[in-house]
């Protein structure tokens, strides 16, 4: 034998990843993200101005120096108001989306991996969602019962777990068909341990990935739920509802309406390309090269 | 149409067809990787050859660079010349009307070369010249014969869908598909290893009557020496890229000229008789990452010496038609006829007699049911009445084909499935049904068996490293407290200390079985069952795990429960067999007894299968 480990050593370690460059978009796209982040984070203390100071005698108007995106019609800095509106925007699609990926992933896993009744339970739980007109249920049910933010995130996350349970179930029934699988039930080990350390880890990418979907349909979900007023306090500096007001001002200061547009769309195409990415990257991760 | 192809046959006869000169694939990605360095060989009319090698050999590499069927950020260079014209290089067109047309390609897997929705008739159809094509009684005509010249009948099989068919026959459907151009140079790629012993047998009978019947050169691709041997006229030894031998069949089969040919040799187990001590070369094959300063074997070779690891050896002609990479050949040829002729016999270790069985199968069935779209559920019944047992300290062998229902009897065991009816006993316990014992029981159950995969590379978790794989696996030994540790375990079946830290893509297929294996005795189960535990590995690793298994089973005294469809590994590992054919135990007695003197036509005709491919 001793032979045999002269020449395991003298090989070269092959399991080291090769580390990936992301492609330029992509780059730009983490870039970006990174800056939405830091607002997130610490919009309060980097808005250069307060983004609730009112000049009612400056009204709106078009951006200057002074105020680089303009002025809304209570001569509010612009600017500042996305900066801090970046917390309202996206507490609630990060909120449904933790929530939807958390109740979505465990439901589909366990019909993955389970089959049989639980399965027949959860997956037609996922056909009932998607039969929904998912919006239009969110506006109803919101309107009806008088549009609390907490009762907004409660309802999307409902409607998102669908997906992530079709998504999660696929991955797992892939999973659960593998020897190491069987070698496990074989050792006694509970399902609980099976699911969460043997078959999450190597669904871990689909996983992450729909995250990523979900938090990019949530907030167009809650920006189209803020344009309509619904689901956000009023006068709240969200997003969705600035795209609103600024939209009878679009003459005036076209930026009012179009800044939030543009930020809207921007971070809801950096998701999906670092989800994307992410899915590439730890797909591969475990693949032999 | 075949009166001009005959001429250039005639014509080319004289010199060879396929020349191959110094070729070169490389992989760009990762450093210019080398997978085949600097082979030459060529192929005449009407020859047939065989390329050998173990996984990463480059024997594969080496056939697509001929038809330019490489993977994408693969090269090749050198030269190929087919009948004068130069294939390396040439434009996709040219490609294209020499491929299918003048060589044709028959490919390992005819479960995925088919097409599931198109009928035989429609294959063969689509492989047909155009001219041909288009005049339907000539087509018609033209597909009849095709498929009676691979021994199928147009009108049993001309409208079946590939799924109706077994893996024999849809292998012959795609022969017929590949020859429907007659061709004169067919490049088969383990055309015979997706398929059951008897089908083997016979695909290669096929393959070498058509290929003298039609004067068509046959280049073979195979891990499997026994094929190689038996199919083809010359063979050609490839290890990590490079040739190490060449020669005729008879002669290399006689006396290699290389230690590596002896090598394979010895570590093919033989169906004839039981073998002490199954011989291999240490390691795996190695890898052809690493650029080669001497013999790409030497790291492997017992008789390896300085100037091996010096100097890279080229082919030189050792005896009349035969050549060889090895340096030392002159000296230490004599050695390994020694080696060969050595006798290999020994009697199997006495069976254990009255023991009490730590398993018992009593007239266990089991069904599948399968739904179809439209139209009544069908059942498939996999097992039938199966009684058996397995004694303390045994080995017992579960011998079949495809569909016999072996895997199925290991999962009812496993309690991975459920047997229809029937009773299955282990130790003092009732397992026919799992769901009905308590969780108490369930855990001492589970300690007395434990089970080893045939696929190394799905029966671990990619996500974890060794030694939380094995880790798990200790928590859940039988005492709870004490026992072996990761490090004792990896010495226990050979691995050494650093795979504790690699998950399984660093590790090879023979360390990953060795994992596999030591994750299964961690739990010191009385019972091992192995379902095809060799039958994905390489020769030379085939004979390590095969060694460690029963190097475990005199250690540890572990019962095996052994499931294969090979003869000859049957022979070497078990003490009893239990032949299954089409759910149902058809024999069963002493290994010596049942392999020796079969009474059941069904063993009779396995083992025939059998010699015959070992020649």
């Amino acid at each position: 034998m001793s032979a045999t480990f002269e020449l395991y050593d003298a090989k070269a370690s092959p399991g080291l990843r090769r580390r990936r460059r992301p492609p330029a978009l992509t780059t730009g796209a983490l870039g970006f993200l990174a800056l939405v982040v830091l607002c997130l984070v610490a919009g309060p203390l980097i808005a250069p101005q307060d983004p609730d100071k009112q000049n009612l005698l400056l009204g709106a108007v078009p951006p200057s120096s002074a105020h680089w995106l303009g002025t809304d019609q209570l001569g509010r800095d612009v600017l500042s108001r996305l900066i801090v509106g970046t917390r309202p925007t996206l507490i609630g699609p990060i909120c449904v989306a933790v929530g939807a990926t958390l109740i979505g992933s465990s439901l589909g896993l366990l019909a993955g991996y389970r089959g049989g009744p639980a399965e027949a339970v959860v997956s037609r739980l996922a056909d009932l969602i998607f039969a929904l007109p998912g919006l239009l249920v969110a506006v109803v049910v919101i309107g009806v019962l008088g549009g609390g933010y907490l009762l907004a995130v409660a309802i999307l996350i409902f409607l998102s777990i669908a997906w992530q349970i079709r998504v999660v179930r696929g991955a797992a029934l892939v999973q659960a068909r593998l020897p190491y699988v069987d070698a496990a039930r074989t050792l006694d080990l509970s399902d609980l341990r099976i699911m969460g350390r043997h078959i999450l880890p190597n669904i871990l990418a689909v996983v992450l990935t729909s995250f990523l979907l979900d938090l990019v349909a949530a907030l167009i979900s809650f920006s189209g739920l803020a344009f309509l007023g619904l689901g956000i306090p009023a006068g709240s500096a969200a997003w969705g509802s600035m795209l609103s007001d600024g939209q009878a001002l679009i003459t005036t200061n076209a930026s009012l309406s179009l800044a939030p547009a543009v930020l809207i769309v921007l971070t809801a195409a950096s998701m999906t390309l670092i989800g994307d990415w992410v899915y590439e990257v730890l797909s591969s991760a475990h693949e032999q090269t | 149409m075949s009166a001009p192809l005959s001429d250039v046959g005639t014509e080319c006869r004289l010199r060879p067809q396929l020349v191959v000169r110094g070729l070169r694939v490389t992989a760009a990605r990762e450093r210019q990787r080398e997978l085949v360095r600097e082979v030459s060989f060529d192929l005449s009319a009407g020859e047939t050859m065989a390329i050998v090698g173990e996984s990463g050999s480059g024997k594969s590499m080496t056939a697509r660079s001929i038809v330019g069927l490489l993977p994408s950020g693969v090269s090749a260079h050198g030269s190929v010349t087919f009948a004068g014209e130069s294939l390396l290089g040439a434009r996709p067109r040219v490609l294209r009307s020499i491929r299918g047309a003048r060589i044709a390609l028959l490919l390992q897997d005819p479960f995925a070369v088919l097409n599931p929705v198109q009928t035989v008739r429609e294959h063969i159809l689509e492989s047909l010249p155009t001219q041909v094509r288009r005049n339907r009684a000539l087509a018609r005509e033209q597909v009849e014969d095709r498929l009676q010249e691979v021994g199928l009948s147009y009108d049993r099989v001309g409208a079946s869908y590939p799924f109706q068919l077994s893996g024999g026959m849809r292998q012959r459907v795609a022969l017929a598909a590949a020859l429907a151009r007659d061709p004169e140079l067919l490049i088969a790629d383990e055309p015979t290893t997706a398929l059951d012993v008897s089908a083997q047998a016979d695909v290669l009978g096929l393959l070498r009557s058509l290929t003298q019947r039609r004067g068509m050169a046959l280049l073979l691709i195979t891990h499997d020496l026994r094929v190689a041997l038996s199919a083809s006229d010359r063979v050609l030894v490839m290890y990590a890229g490079t040739i190490l031998e060449r020669g005729p069949a008879p002669a290399l089969m006689r006396a290699p000229r290389h230690p590596y040919t002896l090598g394979l040799l010895l570590a093919e187990p033989p169906v004839s008789h039981f073998v002490e001590r199954l011989r291999s070369a240490p390691g795996d094959a190695t890898s052809t990452a690493e650029p080669l300063a001497g013999c790409a074997f030497a790291a492997r070779c017992r008789w390896r010496a300085s100037e091996c690891v010096a100097t890279r050896p080229s082919l030189r002609a050792v005896g009349e038609g035969r050549e060889s990479a090895c340096l030392r050949i002159g000296r230490i040829a004599g050695e390994m006829q020694a080696e060969l002729a050595a006798p290999s016999g020994g009697s199997p270790p006495i069976a254990p007699g009255n023991a009490p069985p730590i398993c018992r199968f009593e007239a266990v069935s089991k069904r599948y049911r399968t739904r179809e779209l439209f139209g009544r559920a069908r059942e498939a019944q996999a097992v039938r009445e199966v009684s058996f047992e397995v004694g303390a300290d045994e080995s017992v062998g579960l011998v079949g084909e495809t569909g016999s229902g072996k895997t199925t009897l290991a999962r009812c065991l496993l309690g991975l499935t459920r047997p229809d009816s029937g009773r299955i006993t282990l130790g003092a316990h009732d397992v026919t049904d799992y769901r009905r014992l308590s969780s108490g029981e369930r855990t001492r159950v589970r300690q007395l068996v434990q089970v080893v995969f045939q696929d190394p590379y799905g029966s671990l978790n990619p996500a974890l490293t060794t030694r939380a794989t094995l880790g798990e696996a200790i928590r859940h030994r039988r005492d709870g407290t004490g026992g072996a540790d990761v490090e004792q375990l990896l010495s226990l079946v050979g691995l050494p200390a650093w795979s504790a830290t690699r998950r399984p893509v660093a590790l090879s297929g023979g360390e990953r079985q060795r994992v596999a294996i030591a994750r299964a005795v961690a739990v010191a189960p009385q019972l091992l069952v192995c379902d095809e535990p060799v039958a994905s590995l390489d020769v030379s690793v085939q004979a390590q795990i095969l060694e460690l298994l029963r190097d475990i089973r005199r250690r540890l005294g572990t019962s095996l429960l052994f499931i294969t469809h090979d003869l000859s590994v049957v022979r070497q590992m078990t003490d009893r067999i239990v032949v299954l054919h089409r759910g149902q135990v058809v024999e069963s007695g002493a290994t010596a007894r049942v392999l020796d003197a079969p009474t059941h036509p069904y063993t009779v005709q396995l083992i025939h299968a059998a010699t015959q491919l070992a020649g």
